[in-house]
């Protein structure tokens, strides 16, 4: 039988397979990306991790200081690790498909900077029309919206090396 | 097929048998007609490997719907402002300059008021059908369905059923409309059913309102509106295992999906989405919510002589009417003016806030409203306040939606009386609960 009920099929880039890929293979190995693009996506996944769990932590111990209290924004800031780490540990073995976590990681750090970047917007606006009493730029930036900031290189980078591959 | 079904086998696992042969037939055929130089990788495999992670997958899919929820709430919250703000203004230069105190009254409490209470909902509600349409024109929303469907399967639910349910966070009459694309006659009526207890939208300024006074704001008064959503979400779950128990009997069909290729989605297409879906919303419930909050303002300043045009409300038509029917909600310890609320309610959820306004004659200014809501609510009783609103009925729209898609009566009058009974029992439940925990 199937594994479990479903049958999936891709299509859409199937047809038009042929091109070079340089990088990525089917026997899985990648042709080297560099260490130095491995330690910053370790990097970045560690910083996700440590502020995620501080983000939980300050929920429980009642704390709000630069890093918010943010019991539901830390465990999306977990989520984001897990995809970075889990990507490190195969590219740390060149399997390429450390390289599709990596994706995945940077895709969420940017959906996830941008939108506190729009909600960061939006208290300047509420605070405009005078529906809060303070607004601070330095305790509104979030700390991950500096790690999108600091994911821009690396998804620059990968972007480069895989714009070859069609969708 | 016969020889399945005379091996014992579901429905479902004839569906499933077929679909697996089909496949085992293209794949033979392809093998030997197509001679691949090599298997690469696309980005919508590599993105795939991500997304539709057997560990990973779920966790991601949960943390952009976080994403969808953040950027549709506290996005749109200054938008909100600005139109409250707008029609506040206007409210008050219409009743500086017209001299007649009725017409007054009606153009600054009735339309001002009644056309403000709609429209403030707008962000929130395009804002939502924006990340909706972001989400299904990259060609995610499939993989979300995809990767729910072994949950939705436990819970007696089709794959399938995932998006609806999920649309019907943000409206449930879209929600309903969706359950089109769901083959199984028996999947699909018991999405329609379960549908109405995703909250949506319409539910969240009532629930904000209510919490605000009770738990007083911040962290608990969220915590209240989360433990909300999350009871719908568990009566959902418990309401379709029922249903697939009892009147639905079997098992889901299978989920035969095609994953899209991933594109990224281009501006025009997502506003002309958003627009398509925003504007049912906007016509549909604009209307009667607008139309419901003229017949409150009237009934509330009616007669007007002894209400002395509208500032004694409890002569007003609405307060004998809402003391008629209070003693329903008598045990719940809710007064006639949640009495009125709950029934005009029905018609639009939106209306609930609105009317509470209207009948504690602050219009649509919160903090007035809440000052005298106050006194109003224990904690207990209001948190029950809010599961009945969540529960009891969606509005009179969704409910001619419901009447659409099953093209019956018998099962629309169900869908209404399960959900009142349903809307009690819980009710009953909290404050029998909360009594013997020792709250008032």
């Amino acid at each position: 039988m199937l594994d479990d009920r479903m049958i999936a099929c891709v299509l859409g880039g199937q047809a038009d397979r042929g091109g070079g890929y340089r990088r990525i293979k089917e026997e899985n190995k990648m042709e080297g990306f560099e260490m130095g693009g491995k330690i910053y996506a370790a990097a970045l996944g560690a910083l996700y991790a440590v502020f995620g769990v501080i983000e939980v932590v300050f929920v429980f111990s009642g704390t709000d200081a630069l890093i918010p209290a943010d019991f539901f924004g830390g465990l999306v800031s977990l989520v984001i690790a897990s995809t970075y780490l889990a990507g490190v540990r195969d590219m740390r073995e060149n399997d390429f498909r450390g390289i599709a976590m990596l994706m995945g990681g940077l895709f969420l750090s940017v959906v996830f900077g941008v939108l506190y970047l729009m909600l960061m917007c939006a208290d300047f606006l509420m605070y405009v029309l005078g529906e809060s009493e303070e607004f601070s730029v330095i305790a509104s930036l979030r700390p991950e919206i500096w790690l999108f900031v600091a994911a821009i290189p690396l998804a620059y980078h990968t972007w480069r090396m895989l714009k070859d591959v069609p969708w | 097929m016969s020889a399945a079904l005379s091996d014992g086998l579901s429905d479902g696992d004839t569906e499933a048998l077929i679909a697996e042969r089909r496949y085992e037939i293209i794949s033979k055929i392809v093998s030997e007609v197509v001679r691949e130089k090599r298997r690469e990788w696309t980005k919508t495999d590599l993105f795939d490997h991500v997304f539709l992670h057997k560990v990973l997958g779920i966790p991601i899919f949960l943390a952009l719907l976080w994403a969808v929820f953040q950027f549709t709430f506290t996005f749109s919250e200054p938008f909100m402002v600005m139109i409250e703000i707008f029609f506040g203004w206007l409210g008050t230069v219409a009743a500086q300059n017209i001299e007649n105190e009725m017409i007054a009254s009606f153009v600054s409490d009735g339309v001002c008021n009644g056309l403000g209470s709609v429209l403030v909902f707008v962000p929130p509600i395009f804002s939502l059908f924006f990340a909706l349409a972001v989400l299904e024109d990259s060609g995610y929303l499939a993989r979300a369905a995809f990767v729910m469907d072994r949950l939705m399967y436990r819970m007696g639910l089709h794959g399938r059923s995932f998006i609806p349910l999920m649309c019907g966070f943000g409206c449930n009459i879209p929600g309903i409309m969706a359950t089109r694309s769901i083959e199984s006659e028996k999947d699909r009526m018991i999405t329609i059913l379960v549908n109405p207890l995703m909250s949506c939208g319409a539910r969240l300024p009532v629930y904000v309102l209510i919490s605000g006074v009770i738990f007083g704001g911040g962290y608990a008064a969220g915590t209240a509106i989360f433990c909300i959503y999350v009871l719908g979400i568990a009566l959902a779950v418990i309401m379709a295992l029922i249903f697939r128990r009892t009147i639905f009997r079997g098992k889901p069909s299978a989920f035969v999906l095609e994953l899209p290729r991933y594109i990224m989605p281009t501006v025009r297409s997502t506003l002309i989405h958003t627009w398509e879906r925003g504007k049912y919303f906007l016509m549909k419930a604009g209307t009667i919510i607008f139309g419901v909050m003229i017949v409150v303002w009237f009934l509330t300043v009616m007669p007007w002589d002894a209400t002395n045009g509208g500032e004694i409300i409890e002569k007003s038509l609405i307060a004998q009417f809402g003391k008629v029917i209070e003693p329903v909600f008598r045990p719940f310890g809710w007064d006639w003016m949640a009495a009125v609320a709950l029934f005009f309610g029905f018609l639009a959820k939106e209306v609930v806030v609105g009317t509470y306004g209207l009948l504690l004659g602050g219009g649509e200014e919160e903090e007035a409203v809440k000052d005298a809501l106050a006194g109003v609510f224990t904690p207990l009783t209001g948190f029950a306040f809010m599961a009945f609103t969540l529960i009891y009925v969606p509005c009179v729209a969704a409910v001619a939606t419901i009447y659409r898609e099953t093209n019956s009566l018998k099962w629309t009058i169900f869908a209404v009386a399960y959900l009142v009974a349903l809307a009690f029992i819980v009710a009953a439940i909290i404050i029998g609960i909360g009594h013997l925990l020792g709250f008032s």
